[in-house]
């Protein structure tokens, strides 16, 4: 087949049409990040978590994560083909920040639902009386734990794969806890003022209260079966 | 007299009028600033407990830029909690240490030398008394400007920032890239490294959380917090919008009096009395 019969040789005697450019699009696109279904309407944790601050945290600020991860993403890929180890360091924070921030508000809208008034049972019920003593004082350390957090951060309900026990952690501006700790992420407090500002304005421990009652404890529970088994 | 000179005459008089008004509320602003200390002020100073200082303003009068509830909620939450925060540690330490004469000097001071604090306070003091100060300041740089009118720094510290920036937009853009990328909470500033020659001294720098570049020897003239409650109720994920905002409220007479300030602590000889 001469050059004119390939695909590039099409592309640049007939000029590229929209096929190429799907073709092209699809490609580059299988690797991009995309924002996670959101499993409930943003009013669903009213009135602990107003719809105003669900729709701006979902459709704002963790879609600006995702768009800014693929950014990096793609830099980090040209970065490479170049050689360019600088160039892949300088994009450490750029990855950890818009990549963290992606991994946790994809647990976090998972982590909450609607108010079902269901308390932890079985297996998750163990743990967390075996580690906290009760389940009362896990929301107290949690929450205490939370609230500290200077600045932007999470607080953290992990599992220590080593030791087999639950433990509390707090990560700064959008560290992931698992890359950071080695913790498996079980339930994560979003601390950061977004989260909660337009609610309860100064008074971080008014939300971390509320937030509480829309814990979505079976998908806790599923966390710690999966990181427990895995 | 003609109906055309009776015009004339009656808006002559309501132009001097309006103006003499202006003149007014100038003179009215100007007293109050003459007034009271800037906010910043009370940090030299020893007290068994601090207050939270007055803002040269009322809370409505960064209007438009920043709204009333955002200046309440900032000053009567944020700054407030670091302030009680503040005094609470203090009062542990010198009730554990009743002869640490150290303890009982100006939080400035203390603050300046955080290795002197004990290791179970120093983290909290540092954190604490940083928010205390950096509202501080962040509150004494601005001042009202519902016309919006553009300002510029004063003639002196206009020349610096062209030694060391190029030129005023130049700075402008250096600090207001800083301020949007700033990744989490913290401040941006503009310091004066007095290290440095003259004419070199003056840099832009970002802190993170409640640091304070006080901390590192540097004098700090402009500072905009950029933490997301000094602009979540207006503007909430647009940080931009916020820090174009704050720029028309930036008072550059505020600025260069902080800037005296730095120095006569440092030169307290050359103070004229």
């Amino acid at each position: 087949m001469n050059f004119r019969g390939t695909m590039l040789g099409k592309i640049l005697w007939q000029g590229v049409t929209s096929r190429h450019l799907t073709a092209i699009w699809s490609i580059s696109s299988r690797s991009k990040h995309k924002l996670p279904d959101l499993p409930y309407d943003f009013n669903a944790l009213e009135p602990y978590i107003s719809a105003e601050i669900m729709k701006i945290h979902y459709e704002k600020h963790h879609a600006t994560y995702v768009s800014n991860l693929n950014v990096a993403e793609e830099k980090l890929g040209e970065a490479k083909a170049k050689g360019d180890i600088s160039a892949v360091i300088a994009l450490a924070p750029a990855l950890r920040f818009n990549g963290g921030g992606h991994i946790n508000h994809s647990i976090f809208w998972q982590n909450l639902g609607p108010k079902s008034g269901e308390e932890p049972t079985d297996d998750l019920k163990s743990a967390i009386e075996l580690d906290f003593g009760s389940i009362e004082n896990l929301k107290i350390q949690l929450s205490t734990a939370s609230i500290a957090v200077q600045g932007s951060g999470w607080g953290w309900l992990g599992y220590n794969r080593q030791s087999g026990r639950l433990q509390i952690a707090v990560c700064p501006n959008q560290d992931p806890l698992e890359a950071t700790t080695g913790l498996v992420p079980l339930f994560g407090i979003d601390v950061w003022e977004h989260a909660y500002y337009l609610q309860y304005k100064n008074v971080r421990p008014d939300y971390v209260k509320a937030i509480w009652n829309v814990a979505n404890w079976s998908d806790i529970a599923s966390r710690f079966a999966k990181a427990k088994s895995g | 007299m003609s109906p055309v000179s009776v015009v004339t005459l009656w808006l002559v008089a309501l132009c001097a009028a309006s103006e003499q008004q202006q003149q007014q509320q100038q003179q009215r602003k100007e007293d109050l600033r003459a007034v009271i200390q800037p906010p910043y002020y009370l940090i030299t100073v020893p007290a068994e407990s601090y207050i939270l200082p007055l803002l040269p303003y009322d809370y409505d009068q960064l209007e438009p830029q920043i709204e009333k509830s955002t200046v309440r909620a900032h000053y009567f939450g944020h700054h407030e909690n670091y302030r009680k925060k503040m005094n609470s540690i203090l009062t542990l330490w010198r009730l554990e240490e009743p002869d640490n004469s150290f303890s009982k000097q100006p939080i400035l001071n203390i603050f300046k030398q955080l290795d002197e604090v004990p290791d179970k306070y120093r983290l909290r003091l540092k954190n604490n008394a940083g928010g205390f100060i950096n509202h501080a300041i962040y509150w004494a740089v601005m001042s009202p400007n519902p016309n919006g009118t553009e300002r510029f720094p004063s003639a002196s510290l206009m020349k610096e920032i062209e030694e060391s920036f190029e030129n005023f937009y130049q700075f402008h853009l250096v600090f207001t890239n800083e301020a949007v990328d700033l990744l989490g909470s913290g401040y941006v500033w503009l310091v004066r490294d007095h290290k440095q020659e003259p004419g070199k001294q003056l840099s832009v720098v970002i802190t993170k959380d409640q640091d304070s570049p006080i901390t590192q020897d540097l004098d700090p003239l402009l500072v905009l917090d950029v933490w997301e409650h000094a602009y979540y109720l207006k503007h909430q994920y647009r940080r931009g919008s916020y820090v174009d905002d704050w720029w028309l409220l930036v008072d550059w007479q505020a600025v260069d009096e902080l800037d005296q300030f730095w120095k006569r602590i440092r030169n307290p000889a050359k103070e004229e009395l």
